[in-house]
């Protein structure tokens, strides 16, 4: 092995090395993320994860993360491994992939593999009722939602990695939470009566 | 300008202050747009519901984010997972620069 060999091995080896110890510190959040993204389909969850440590180590030896944040940097790569693999899964099934991100009706098919609320609550995935609400959302304010709310990105960026105008962010934002704030009621209105 | 009196925990807001409302408890609000979401929300019984309940969500969520909860020990990738993962790796590292 020449010498400048053996110090792009040594340059590598050190990056896994860091890298790793974010991948570690991380792995917990990311699949609590991707399971709140994917809901029960946990299988899902982890490819998704295991995408995102893949993706985001080639940008980290490429010198693409700038060192700052890495919850946040690896919640955005997470999401659009998110949106890859499920663009995947529409032109599978011959629906149109570019219409993703910005379409709140074209979900169905997609959604079928995502159970009701109620089946949640029985399988016991999510027995908090923020985290049934959350999850009773469709898909595309559960994004928006997720990202602005829990993981507290700014709209600009939001928009950004979902390809819409920061009003439909804002938007969404307003449905969702209205919707979050009815179901919570009416879980609450049931635990009373029961 | 017209206010909700009735009583009761209705929280169902004005329609033209929904949007402002939000903002105000997500804090994204202008100065200006605040100071008017919270004029209104003093006098209409069913903002000020919205107002409270929305604020209290928000911060619930926020106190969701994944990284400020604890992770169980159990809980994470499973082995197989983690050497796809060092397999991925490899790849990135012999893979050419972009
Ligand atoms: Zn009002």
């Amino acid at each position: 092995m020449s010498g400048a060999d053996m110090t792009e091995t040594g340059q590598s080896n050190s990056k896994r090395s860091m890298f790793a110890a974010i991948a570690k510190q991380y792995e917990g959040a990311l699949l609590r993320t991707a399971r709140r993204l994917c809901g029960t389909d946990r299988d899902l969850a982890q490819d998704i994860v295991q995408d995102t440590m893949i993706s985001a180590y080639r940008a980290f030896v490429e010198d693409r993360f700038d060192g700052r944040h890495p919850g946040a940097w690896l919640t955005r790569i997470l999401t659009n491994s998110f949106l890859y693999a499920k663009r995947q899964n529409r032109s599978d099934s011959g629906l149109d992939g570019d219409m993703i991100p910005n379409n709140d009706a074209a979900q169905s098919n997609w959604n079928s593999k995502i159970p009701s609320p109620d089946q949640w609550i029985l399988e016991g995935t999510f027995s908090e009722p923020l985290e049934t609400a959350l999850l009773s959302l469709p898909e595309s304010q559960r994004i928006c939602v997720l990202l602005a709310d829990v993981e507290e990105l700014p709209y600009a960026e939001v928009a950004q990695i979902l390809d819409i105008p920061i009003g439909t962010v804002r938007s969404r934002l307003a449905r969702a939470r209205m919707q979050m704030l009815t179901v919570m009621r009416d879980l609450q209105a049931t635990e009373m009566k029961s | 300008m017209n206010f909700h009196k009735d009583s009761g925990d209705s929280f169902e807001p004005c329609k033209h202050m929904e949007a402002m409302l939000n903002r105000a408890a997500d804090e994204t609000a202008p100065p200006a747009m605040r100071w008017y979401a919270l004029y209104h929300a003093a006098r209409c019984t069913r903002c000020g519901n919205f107002l409270k309940r929305v604020t209290a969500l928000i911060r619930q969520l926020r106190d969701m984010k994944s990284e400020k909860q604890p992770v169980a020990p159990d809980d994470g990738l499973s082995t197989e997972r983690w050497q796809a993962i060092e397999s991925g790796w490899t790849e990135v590292e012999k893979s050419p620069k972009v």
